[in-house]
């Protein structure tokens, strides 16, 4: 592959878009050729400048003006109900992973207090800091390994985490 | 590779069986990255909060229509990428009060010293200036992680289509940030 090739393919290769031969043949080429070493970091650079200007936080009270606003507007009668005095931690994912989850929130009872409780399809906890229960949730959860009901030894990761007013819900892929 | 749309299924399951615990739920799961879309797209608060509201009106009061092709959560961002193109198109024929819009920006991101808010100002007119499907394809692909097949389901065009409008905007993004990438 040519560099004028390899520069056209780049954004897709950073974002992991392109078949095993190609990205491999990328890879490569990028390993041996300076020039397009360069044209890479300049676009993951530019990439970063992009994301470093697009972090969205909204305010804790408009967000639940706006879930409000949502639920108020939609049919969901029952919606009304949903809010707590207190902030609630779910975390949703299948019944291996939620089991997996039980032991690490488990322990993690002794060490940061967190009160755990089982309802209905999640894992739910209460604390006071958002940003910090997220953190806690990347030290209980990152690079461990849980055993399959066969005994092997599976690694797991946090495929996604969705933050809300209440909630914070990890996926996880293993 | 999985993405934010892949992992609704079991709630899946229950909304379409009517469970509304199960829809409410999925409201507050999904709404704060359906507004952060459609922000993205509108670049405008009122606009981003109208969509994002009439968004999931128009997705529970055509629940009964949904045919299980695609997931729930690809259908609510169909619903929500159309409707924030058509705000930024209505907008296009009102009168902006441009400071005003830009205070509101200001507030939400994070860059603080001089310098960094010339980069900020500079990025925001580069987003402004992407055409509303550059843009929407950037968003869904870079902030929501979404796969090109995924995106060509939102908006109806083909992956190639998607492929080729992402590809613009990197360029554009490219081209406009180079003095600041290259310091």
């Amino acid at each position: 592959m040519n560099c004028e090739s390899v520069k056209k393919f780049l954004p897709f290769y950073y974002y992991n878009d392109l078949d095993k031969t190609t990205t491999l043949e990328i890879k490569s080429h990028i390993k041996n050729c300076p020039d397009c070493r360069k044209e890479f970091n300049c676009f993951k650079k530019t990439i970063k400048l992009v994301d470093k200007e697009e972090k969205i936080k909204l305010p804790f009270v408009y967000r639940r003006a706006l879930l409000n606003k949502i639920l108020g507007t939609s049919n969901l009668k029952e919606a009304k109900g949903i809010f707590r005095t207190r902030r609630v931690f779910a975390f949703g994912s299948g019944f291996a992973a939620a089991i997996f989850l039980f032991f690490f929130l488990f322990l993690s009872i002794r060490t940061t207090d967190i009160n755990l409780k089982w309802q209905d399809d999640s894992f739910t906890y209460k604390t006071e800091q958002l940003e910090e229960s997220i953190a806690d949730i990347h030290k209980i959860i990152a690079g461990e390994t849980i055993q399959s009901a066969e005994g092997h030894s599976i690694d797991v990761e946090i495929n996604s985490i969705y933050e809300d007013i209440e909630e914070i819900t990890v996926f996880l892929s293993i | 590779m999985k993405t934010k749309l892949d992992t609704f299924g079991e709630l899946q399951k229950r909304i379409i069986g009517g469970d509304k615990k199960a829809m409410t739920k999925f409201v507050k799961l999904t709404y704060s990255g359906v507004f952060q879309t459609a922000f993205r797209i509108t670049r405008n608060i009122e606009d981003a909060e109208d969509t994002c509201q009439d968004a999931f009106a128009r997705f529970f009061s055509s629940l009964e229509n949904f045919q299980e092709k695609s997931s729930l959560k690809t259908w609510l961002y169909r619903i929500t990428v159309n409707r924030a193109i058509d705000a930024i198109r209505a907008r296009k024929t009102k009168t902006i009060e441009l400071n005003e819009e830009l205070i509101n920006i200001e507030k939400l991101t994070s860059f603080k010293t001089i310098e960094n808010k010339e980069l900020s100002q500079k990025i925001q007119d580069v987003i402004k200036e992407l055409g509303p499907q550059q843009r929407t394809v950037f968003t869904l692909k870079h902030f929501d992680g979404l796969r090109f097949d995924q995106i060509a389901e939102i908006m109806k065009i083909s992956p190639s289509t998607a492929k080729t409008h992402f590809y613009r905007a990197i360029m554009n993004f490219k081209k406009s940030l180079r003095d600041y990438v290259e310091k």
